[in-house]
């Protein structure tokens, strides 16, 4: 029996609007949300604007948190004069990523675990302008404590197994979008991570790219194993010619199978 | 060095030359200024090592005593180079500067006012008359020395302004054996300039009248609490304060002047005698060099100002680095980055903009500091400074490089606390 590699329980998130020390309102975004990705799977996360599919894979990514944040001092609706203090975020739950609860992770295991388990991969590429091509991938490899030289070899290779070779040296400012995307997902894969988090890749491409970065996922998934959890909104680009789907499955989070039609939100005030 | 690497990318170039530079100058101006402090210090550490014998001995004893004493300290204390006898007294003088005017007098009857000389045969050759342009009485301390060689115990010809002839101080007969006003050293103080011919009255010695012709003045103005000194021959001095048998001082100058504290120790361990009182020069000067040395850091603390600029041009340069660079900082995170090496990021940043304005602003300051003296040489030799040289002083150059390196390097806290903090979600978003 394959092990759940990305395995959320009741995962509770909602946002306090707050205006001048008064909760104005209260907007949930997860209601005991349960999702669990098997090891090897490609998942796509699906579901309209603002529900929070991004939030989702930043949660399993560790870069936001499970738990309560941003805490801010409101005065309470009674007529009372002690300020109370109040989360922006409210969240509780239970996310646990290769067996690690990641609620229990800070500072430098965090960051440790991020940088040997995790690869991200955004929408708008996030490269670091001022670095060349090849050293935009090799810095995971470097911040996991390899040499420059040992990480560039690497990088170098990545580069070759994505036709991007001759682009080594080049910074991501002359780059076209699909290529800067490449660049990314080499970044993303250069410390052999277990998971790949995918937040909208193919969002800001023009549509020739899309296809081309969806096949390269594609890839990945079933040539190097790798368990990847993709939030994306063109469902389309994940079927073929025949309508088939080509990854593991889709999860939406508004509970509808495929087509996703709305978020369930609850105000508060 | 990831770290290095990317403090390099995160903070602009031209803002990293124009700290780098800032911090430069300050360097190079701290390292101007304690170089030059330090000829000031020298000199003047050369003047209190010579204003006063290395050693001092006190007590009231007969010539002959003394010349027991001396032969049995320099028998047993080879670090002595030069000991001799010497008679310090405080006196109350009346001290006129005078006009000489020759075949002219205006009291005949007073020994004081008008000097003759004779030839050989007792004929009168010249006529001397004195008028008096200032008069001041005040207590003074009159040292009465011996000469080795042509040579005092005290190195004060170092400090003379103006001709010196040292030989003058025990010739106080001409060749016919007319009394010739005695060389004296008087500390300046007195009047603003002495030159030429004095007149002095000892006090409670009338009798005593006696005229001088001024060899030099100690241009070091006169210590809180200390008298003008005036320094003549021993034979003068007894002979001008009626102590023809007194001796009260023993001066010794040793060959290792900064060792004179352990010699003194050996002296009273020798002398083995509490009646004897032993000062050596550092004792004497201490408050002097413990002034200079607050005065050496007071200007290093004004000049240190201009780092103090500079750093804070380094604070709020990384300030808004940090805020413009808030999505590589939140794209780091997102790689792994631990917030250690993004602190370490931030301190390298500081720390290469310390290290180079250490480096490069003690060479340009060092270079810097000789151009200074070639340029205003004779206007230092003016002011004391005998023979000025850069001096820089590796616990000096340790001072400033540490002052400024770890100056810097606070700088670098807050803006690395803030970077640090960045949320990655919001720094992705931005």
């Amino acid at each position: 029996m394959e092990r759940p590699i990305i395995k959320v329980t009741n995962l509770n998130r909602s946002y306090n609007l707050i205006e001048g020390k008064q909760l104005v309102s209260r907007q949930q975004i997860f209601d005991n949300l349960n999702f669990s990705v098997q090891e090897g799977e490609f998942v796509g996360v699906v579901g309209p604007s603002g529900c929070g599919k991004s939030t989702l894979l930043n949660i399993i990514g560790s870069l936001d948190s499970v738990g309560n944040k941003n805490y801010i001092k409101i005065q309470p609706s009674q007529n009372n004069d002690k300020d109370i203090r109040m989360p922006e975020i409210e969240g509780e739950g239970s996310v646990m990523v290769n067996d690690q609860d990641i609620h229990l992770l800070k500072g430098a295991k965090k960051a440790r675990f991020i940088n040997e388990n995790i690869g991200f991969i955004f929408q708008f590429h996030h490269l670091i302008p001022e670095l060349t091509a090849l050293q935009n991938i090799a810095l995971p490899m470097q911040i996991r404590g390899q040499s420059k030289k040992t990480a560039s070899q690497k990088a170098l290779a990545l580069l070759k197994e994505m036709d991007m070779a001759h682009h080594a040296n080049r910074k991501p400012d002359i780059l076209s979008g699909g290529e800067k995307q490449r660049v990314a997902i080499a970044r993303a894969l250069i410390n052999s991570p277990l998971i790949l988090l995918a937040d909208e890749p193919t969002g800001s491409l023009h549509p020739q790219f899309k296809k081309d970065i969806i096949n390269l996922f594609i890839r990945l998934n079933r040539e190097k194993k790798i368990t990847i959890v993709m939030v994306t909104h063109d469902v389309d680009s994940l079927y073929d010619d025949k309508k088939n789907l080509m990854i593991t499955r889709l999860f939406s989070l508004t509970g509808s199978s495929v087509d996703p039609v709305s978020c369930q939100r609850t105000n508060e005030s | 060095m990831l770290e290095l690497t990317l403090s390099k990318y995160l903070v602009k170039r031209i803002y990293s030359i124009l700290l780098t530079s800032g911090a430069i100058i300050g360097v190079a101006c701290l390292i101007i200024i304690l170089s030059l402090f330090y000829n000031y210090y020298l000199s003047s550490e050369k003047v209190f090592m010579g204003i006063h014998p290395h050693i001092e001995i006190h007590k009231d004893m007969t010539p002959e005593d003394s010349l027991r004493l001396i032969s049995l300290i320099k028998k047993h204390i080879e670090e002595i180079t030069q000991i001799q006898p010497a008679l310090y007294l405080k006196l109350r003088a009346e001290i006129s500067e005078a006009g000489r005017t020759k075949a002219f007098c205006i009291q005949q009857d007073d020994a004081m006012l008008c000097h003759s000389r004779t030839d050989g045969t007792g004929t009168l050759h010249t006529k001397y008359g004195f008028h008096i342009k200032k008069k001041q009485t005040t207590d003074i301390m009159l040292k009465g020395i011996c000469l080795d060689e042509g040579r005092p115990v005290m190195a004060f010809q170092k400090l003379i302004n103006g001709g010196t002839n040292l030989s003058r101080i025990v010739q106080y007969e001409d060749t016919n054996h007319n009394p010739l006003p005695p060389g004296f050293y008087l500390e300046q103080g007195l009047f603003n300039a002495l030159t030429g011919f004095f007149l002095i009255h000892f006090k409670g010695l009338e009798s005593r009248k006696l005229q001088y012709w001024l060899n030099g003045s100690l241009d070091m103005g006169t210590k809180k609490g200390q008298y003008p000194l005036l320094i003549m021959s021993l034979e003068s001095a007894q002979y001008a304060a009626k102590k023809e048998n007194l001796i009260n001082t023993i001066e010794v100058r040793i060959n290792r002047p900064y060792r004179a504290d352990k010699i003194s120790q050996k002296i009273r361990a020798l002398l083995n005698d509490n009646s004897f009182r032993i000062e050596n020069w550092i004792e004497k000067e201490r408050a002097s060099f413990t002034f200079l040395t607050i005065i050496k850091w007071m200007i290093f603390a004004i000049i240190f100002s201009i780092s103090i600029v500079a750093a804070i041009s380094i604070f709020s340069t990384l300030y808004l680095t940090v805020l413009e660079n808030r999505k590589k900082i939140a794209i780091l995170k997102a790689l792994g980055m631990k917030n250690a090496s993004i602190y370490i990021i931030f301190l390298f940043k500081t720390l290469t903009i310390g290290l180079m304005g250490t480096i490069f602003g003690c060479l340009l300051g060092y270079s810097g500091s000789y151009g200074f003296i070639y340029l205003f040489k004779e206007s230092l030799e003016k002011l004391g400074l005998e023979n000025p040289q850069p001096h820089l002083s590796m616990y000096d150059i340790s001072v400033v490089a540490a002052l400024t390196i770890g100056l810097f390097l606070l700088t670098a806290v807050i803006p690395a606390r803030n970077a640090v903090k960045i949320d990655p979600i919001e720094g992705l978003n931005q």
